[in-house]
């Protein structure tokens, strides 16, 4: 297990190294210069010069590069023209354009995905293997085939036409809740948990069908396994049969699946965000991307392979935990 | 040789014929064949309505909504079929057949992008030797766990605007997508290149790319064609959001994506105007995914390669 863990560790840090290296490489191989951007249009030459050596740009991309590497770790003082920004430890760059160190603006965006997902999760996991369990109740009847079907319709339909859709219905139509903004919970928790309400189900509506599928498929896989002929033969009922045993086939699945869909939610719902206009990661990706601020490009990305790695290696952990016969040699 | 072999033919009905033959895989097949007609007959269409795609009909805008149209419903008439769009008055039924062709043709190229990628990568790997397949397999993990919406956003942002859209598209969406295909290539080389009649080519001293083209690429039409069919949905609704996001194509080429970043600001004056994209891209990807699907259950009736 512990050697597992490491190359595990080992391996996620190589991919991080990679990813960095692969950003970096490409920010700065490509035509269109930073500094210029930074500097805006009505800039000479004189000026693009100061701000290319603040900006650190007069440098070999080697140097840059380990640079950004080392202030993740001990840190970088930055010169925004005014004085020197000191930008502590986990520091991922400065962004020239909002005057703030990357890290700042990752922890400002940080908790809006953190309320998408919490409670996205909780809908999707209770939607999805709800319906699942329902659907196997009797597998190929009627209601099967409609949970099915609704199920997996539902997630085939791309969530900006779905966030879209249901701003419509429920905004727009029959207004019966606000035009969704973000409240930190910290400001008032019912304002927070009202505008949560759209975004949430608009993510957990589209990735519910794989929980139900996954659900369905697992239960009906150890409905035919000899504990089960054992529990029916005790005479316990049918739906005491799927929702306490049959369901327990379906876990190892269903926890890497959620493991994974959760990194992905906290990396960013990048189309939620700019659908709902919530200031989170996915926003912050989208709107850095627009003004072409490479730094804060950069940092998100980074984050967001970050934490995809976190779920990678927490699913593959879950499932051998979850799975007593696929233990970690 | 001719007489021996038409009887299996018979026996193992084309994979057109075994979709047609079930209810689903007909109106899959009816729906995808009438969207590709209607984006290859985009000009016959819009000269039959008499607009096209990039007109300003000023005239007919509203300045007291901010350029809404004047006419109710989107401004739907005999003139225009399914309304005006906003601030710019241009044919908003002009702008959804020819955005089918852009979308089509990114979904299209993406997925061939990938497929090729997919084959060289999965291919080389499993017919080389084991450095290669080391090499090959780690990189392709590591493709794997890239943040690919993430790097086509950054990606898409820093390539300049001169570049065409709708290629640049293609190459993203190709370059880091294609690593799943390179996978189920690689996984399905290893079982068949075991195979007897890739022992007997080898013998009979075939080189290793002619083994890979003439021994193991025909075996390996079922699984990929299965899984690629489900790529096209995939790739078309990226385009779609990376327009949406406002990335993509940009405008005047008109993109469903691109219809939906302008409807968001629109739909509380203007909801007519949502709907007509969004429907549109919703029941294309149906469509595309359903004809997957099918075509899963016609290559694999028991579900065995998932």
């Amino acid at each position: 297990m512990t050697a597992f863990l490491l190359r595990r560790l080992l391996s996620a840090v190589a991919v991080l190294l990679i990813v960095a290296a692969v950003v970096y490489a490409l920010f700065y191989l490509m035509p269109g210069d930073p500094a210029s951007l930074a500097c805006g249009k009505r800039c000479n030459a004189a000026e693009l010069a100061q701000v290319r050596q603040t900006m650190g740009l007069d440098r070999p991309v080697y140097a840059q590069f380990w640079t950004f590497i080392s202030s993740i770790f001990v840190g970088h003082g930055y010169d925004n023209g005014v004085g020197t920004v000191w930008c502590s430890a986990p520091c991922l760059g400065y962004s020239f354009q909002s005057d703030l160190p990357v890290t700042q603006l990752l922890t400002q965006a940080l908790p809006v995905d953190v309320s998408l997902v919490s409670g996205a999760a909780v809908l999707w996991l209770s939607l999805g293997v709800g319906l699942g369990l329902f659907a196997a109740l009797r597998p190929n009847g009627l209601r099967d085939k409609v949970t099915t079907f609704v199920g997996l319709t539902f997630g085939s339909i791309p969530i900006f036409i779905l966030a879209l859709l249901l701003l419509l219905i429920f905004c727009v139509w029959f207004q019966i809740l606000p035009f969704p903004t973000f409240v930190p919970i910290t400001q008032n928790a019912g304002q927070w948990f009202e505008n949560m309400l759209l975004p949430w189900f608009a993510i957990a509506l589209t990735f519910a069908g794989n929980y139900l599928r996954l659900t369905r498929a697992g239960v009906l896989e150890s409905l035919g396994q000899d504990h089960i002929r054992t529990l029916r033969a005790y005479g316990y009922t049918e739906r005491r049969v799927v929702t306490r045993h049959a369901v327990r086939g379906a876990l190892p699945t269903l926890a890497t699946m959620a493991a994974l869909d959760i990194g992905g939610v906290l990396a960013g719902a990048v189309f939620t965000e700019s659908m709902f206009g919530f200031p989170g990661l996915g926003k912050l990706m989208v709107d850095s991307a627009s003004n072409i601020d490479l730094p804060v490009i950069t940092g998100v990305t980074l984050l967001a392979s970050f934490l995809i790695i976190v779920a990678n290696t927490a699913a593959d952990l879950l499932y051998a935990v979850l799975d007593p016969r696929v233990r970690i040699q | 040789m001719s007489n021996a072999t038409a009887p299996v033919d018979e026996a193992q009905p084309t994979l057109r014929a075994r979709l047609w033959a079930r209810p689903g895989g007909r109106i899959a097949l009816i729906v995808v064949g009438l969207i590709i007609l209607i984006a290859i007959l985009a000009p016959v269409l819009t000269a039959l309505e008499g607009q096209d795609p990039n007109t300003y009909h000023d005239g007919l805008l509203n300045s007291a909504t901010g350029g809404g149209p004047n006419a109710p419903f989107g401004g739907i008439s005999t003139a225009h079929w399914l309304g005006i769009e906003p601030t710019t008055g241009r044919d908003v039924f002009a702008r959804l057949v020819y955005g089918a062709r852009i979308s089509l043709l990114v979904a299209g190229g993406a997925t061939l992008g990938q497929l090729l990628i997919g084959l060289l990568v999965g291919l080389a790997a499993g017919l080389g030797n084991r450095w290669a397949d080391a090499l090959l397999s780690r990189f392709t993990d590591l493709v794997l766990s890239f943040p690919y919406l993430f790097l086509s956003i950054a990606l898409l942002a820093i390539v300049p605007q001169s570049f065409p859209r709708p290629a640049l598209l293609c190459i993203i969406l190709a370059g880091l997508y294609w690593a799943p295909t390179a996978r189920i290539v690689r996984a399905e080389t290893f079982v068949l290149r075991e195979r007897e009649f890739v022992a007997a080519a080898r013998l009979y001293g075939a080189s290793t790319w002619r083994i890979a083209r003439k021994e193991i690429l025909p075996g390996l039409v079922a699984p990929v064609v299965t899984f690629t069919a489900l790529m096209v949905p995939t790739n078309m609704v990226a385009e779609a959001g990376l327009s949406f996001l406002g990335l993509g194509v940009q405008p005047p080429t008109p993109s469903w994506g691109q219809m939906l970043s302008t409807a968001t600001t629109w739909f509380q004056i203007d909801p007519e105007y949502v709907l007509v994209p969004a429907l549109t891209l919703l029941v294309c990807v149906l469509a595309f995914t359903a004809l997957g699907e099918e075509i899963r259950r016609a290559v694999d009736p028991k579900g065995l390669a998932r």
